[in-house]
């Protein structure tokens, strides 16, 4: 009988503790595959529609930010990402493979257009420390006009893809 | 055979209490989470630092996960939870509120009307939220929005409630000053939110 109860109490931790682990992980897949399913592929970027109430792909979106996304495939090399300036707020943030926001990047903190590199390990800019993840560029736009411009401005010149070799 | 009953009765149960224990300690069921956002509580309005943090605690990272996932790290934008009015009643469909605040120190700030299901409202009002760029400041200094189902058509600032339930606003504070990330309790005036009536033949 203590057998049982010592064995059930050792089981029970490292599931608990499996489990807690693993909880922020299965959030991000679902994420990135709901991303997927609306066309996002990996190491591309993908222009989210404006947020209404019909957004539900991830929680408590902004209704006030329009949204592209990357879904970050590290496995074979460092990606780069290239967010447009366009006169606005503007961030570029990069998410680990356990939800952690590795680093945000505004617009008053760079001239210009924000341009990040991101790896696995060293080689890049950013150290994503997981071979999978999200960048996200967010744009406040709170009435028609910034809309039609921001929009217009992230199809132009927003880039996310794979650093080739030199 | 008894002892391999035994035994399976045993990992049965010990899967069960410690899965069990994670999906509620950190909010993934409908049971009251043991953790939460909670490390700052300012006039009912809970927030963590370590949302979108690489030091945030398992639990919290967890939790986060479920309820605000893609949340920015500090640094760039925080973000205020509040759930009840200024009687700490729970925030409803039924009723009506004002939500009024002064500006606070950061470069954007919204308050966004959220579902208890985490996402905005099923309503197609385009009147999820009150931010900087839209926000009228009285002669107090101070903003206002009323909270409620249907158009107040009075000429005030409307977040509409409908098809909302339970609900909770979300304060997000983009590039807040160092004064209102350090010292919140003192730097940061949270909004009230002032329960004007409910429906008639529903408790309050």
């Amino acid at each position: 009988m203590i057998r049982h109860v010592i064995v059930l109490i050792v089981v029970a931790i490292g599931l608990h503790a499996v489990t807690v682990w693993y909880l922020p992980r299965l959030a991000m897949n679902t994420a990135m595959e709901r991303m997927q399913s609306i066309g996002a592929q990996p190491n591309a970027i993908a222009h989210v529609p404006p947020t209404d109430e019909t957004s539900r792909r991830v929680v408590r979106p902004s209704p006030d930010l329009l949204y592209s996304v990357c879904l970050l495939d590290l496995s074979d090399g460092p990606v780069r990402i290239h967010a447009a300036d366009w006169g606005g707020y503007m961030s570029l943030s990069l998410f680990a493979a356990n939800t952690d926001n590795v680093v945000a990047v505004n617009d008053e903190q760079i001239d210009g257009d924000i341009g990040l590199t991101v790896a696995d390990g060293d080689g890049a800019d950013v150290d994503l420390r997981s071979a999978r993840g999200i960048a996200i560029i967010r744009r406040l736009v709170t009435n028609a006009q910034t809309l039609t411009r921001a929009d217009t401005v992230r199809r132009q010149d927003d880039i996310c893809e794979r650093v080739q070799p030199s | 055979m008894g002892a391999l009953i035994r035994w399976l009765s045993t990992f049965l149960l010990a899967g069960i209490v410690g899965i069990g224990s994670a999906l509620w300690m950190t909010g993934w069921t409908p049971l009251a989470p043991v953790v939460g956002i909670s490390a700052i509580e300012i006039n009912h309005w809970t927030s963590d630092p370590a949302i979108g943090s690489e030091s945030a605690n398992p639990y919290i990272r967890a939790y986060i996960a479920r309820r605000g996932l893609l949340g920015l790290r500090r640094e760039e934008a925080t973000y205020y939870l509040r759930n009840v009015d200024d009687s700490a009643q729970p925030l409803r469909e039924d009723c009506a509120y004002v939500v009024e605040g002064v500006v606070p120190d950061s470069r954007w700030w919204s308050v966004t009307l959220y579902a208890s299901d985490n996402y905005l409202a099923q309503n197609d009002d385009d009147a999820h939220s009150i931010d900087r760029t839209r926000a009228v400041i009285g002669s107090d200094g101070k903003w206002r929005a009323t909270i409620q189902a249907t158009d107040p058509a009075d000429g005030s600032f409307w977040v509409s409630s409908r098809n909302a339930g339970n609900f909770d606003l979300i304060l997000r504070l983009y590039n807040a000053s160092d004064d209102v990330l350090e010292t919140p309790q003192t730097a940061l005036v949270t909004p009230d939110i002032v329960t004007l009536g409910c429906r008639a033949g529903d408790n309050q």
